[in-house]
């Protein structure tokens, strides 16, 4: 064997080993968010006294729930990061009423980073156009979205009352037991009750170990998806080429599948969208190829508030599921019915259109849009509800 | 040539015509799906670029900003004169 070979055949060999390190890593990250959703639940429990619902009380005005979710996600950017503490905080007793317009926020929270990413093309105009473009139909859609659904769950807790069917299904009718989901259980309480036992040991009342218990679990949330972001974009980059590759020339069925796959593969919706946003400005793409592909990963980042779901087990497992379910239902039927009624399909379009024409020629309106839809708005209207 | 045997020529001219837009926009259609698959080929990895060129974003709403206030400046002038 030649020495090209042999070296070929080392470096192959070294590829395949840091691969498998890699999976590993991805999959003991996997096991540390099911650890901080349960350890989030339990300490929120511990923490409240089983108070949660007074305890949210303030936030059982849904607007401000909404406001919540999209201020909290729009500065921590990732959505996954705040639907999975949704989780747990449903987990521990947040009502699951006051928990959907928050999933909804975040939904709206998420679309900053794409927008940021667009101001990465400000130097030339024209590229400026399309891909601000290319990052405010995605904003226009979730912000639709909020309009058609919110006031419909205010009025008729459609979300809330299919999800509870859907769960009662899934974990086992009027009991709300999970017991179907309970191996996750033995691997993950130990810890979490060693981590509350050894906080309590240093002297810190209930309330305070709960409270620590909370922080703890968000940190460990926030740096496992980060990290397992990291992990996938470098493993699934070939996977995500291929899938894109595929979809290309085959209509919008075929887009948002796409978009939905390539998102589960790398856990970030806006991993997905930042990733189209180039390609546009680049004049590759248009605004109209990309749209279903976005709409794709929104249905696609649901799939962490699930795996997150896996991890709590009991009586607010059930609850747990059922926010998680809220969830891929609400983005779902986002889909089905704005781009499926053809009269509301065009709208984002039209609208992200006009806006990125005048923030182009005038860029103080698209600073004042990003502030003013993500954290201005928000504020005054948090200010006014107070 | 008579006027209807003209218009018949044009019409038929016209489908000509549209037959070649059609194909060239087939072919159109064609170099654009190329192109797209280039650009997916190119991509190396996923991570979200953050070259938010914040720099000359500033530079921009600063003096834009300038400018209204400037024109609020007039109008208010104005409206006191």
């Amino acid at each position: 064997m030649s020495n090209k070979a042999e070296a070929n055949q080392a470096a192959a060999q070294t590829s395949t080993k840091s691969n498998i390190l890699q999976w590993v890593a991805v999959v003991g990250l996997v096991y540390v968010i099911l650890l901080a959703v349960g350890m989030i639940g339990s300490g929120f429990k511990t923490a409240t006294g089983g108070q949660a619902k007074e305890l949210f009380e303030f936030a059982s005005n849904p607007f401000i729930a909404l406001i919540i979710g999209t201020v909290c996600t729009a500065l921590i950017q990732s959505s996954s990061t705040v639907t999975s503490i949704i989780v747990g905080l449903v987990a521990g007793g947040l009502p699951v009423a006051t928990a959907i317009p928050m999933i909804m926020g975040a939904n709206i929270g998420t679309t900053i980073t794409n927008t940021l990413v667009s101001l990465g093309h400000v130097r030339d105009k024209e590229e400026f156009r399309r891909a601000f473009g290319a990052a405010t139909v995605h904003d226009f859609f979730n912000l639709m979205a909020v309009v058609v659904f919110l006031p419909l769950e205010i009025m008729f807790g459609f979300l809330e009352k299919i999800s509870a069917y859907v769960t009662g299904l899934i974990a086992g009718g009027d009991s709300m037991s999970m017991k179907g989901l309970n191996f996750i259980k033995p691997i993950t309480k130990p810890v979490i009750n060693t981590v509350k036992d050894t906080i309590a040991s240093m002297g810190f009342e209930k309330t305070s170990v709960g409270v620590i218990a909370i922080v703890i679990g968000i940190a460990l949330i926030f740096l496992a998806i980060t990290y397992i972001g990291k992990l996938l974009k470098s493993l699934m980059v070939g996977r995500a080429k291929q899938i894109l590759h595929s979809a290309i020339g085959r209509g919008p069925v075929s887009g948002i599948t796409s978009g939905a796959a390539v998102t589960v593969l790398v856990q970030s919706s806006s991993t997905t969208t930042s990733l189209m946003v180039p390609l546009v400005g680049s004049g590759v793409f248009t605004v109209r190829d990309i749209y279903p592909f976005t709409l794709g990963a929104n249905i696609g980042t649901t799939i962490t508030a699930l795996l997150a779901a896996t991890a709590v087990t009991g009586e607010n497992g059930a609850l747990a599921l059922q926010i998680a379910i809220v969830h891929l239902f609400y983005n779902t039927l986002a889909v089905l019915v704005i781009y499926g009624a053809p009269f509301l399909r065009n709208i984002p379009l039209v609208a992200s259109h006009k806006l990125a024409t005048v923030a182009t020629e005038h860029k103080l309106y698209a600073l004042a849009y990003i502030l003013g839809v993500f954290f201005v708005i928000p504020g005054i209207l948090i200010y006014i509800s107070n | 040539m008579s006027k209807q045997k003209k218009l018949e020529a044009i019409e038929e001219q016209i489908a000509e015509l549209q037959g070649v837009i059609d194909k060239l926009e087939k072919k159109a259609e064609k170099i654009r799906l190329k192109q797209q698959h280039k650009a997916i080929e190119k991509i190396e990895d996923l991570e979200t670029p953050t070259n938010f060129e914040f720099g000359i974003l500033k530079e921009e709403v600063v003096s834009e900003f300038k400018d209204l206030v400037d024109k609020l400046k007039n109008l208010i002038n104005r409206s006191g004169d």
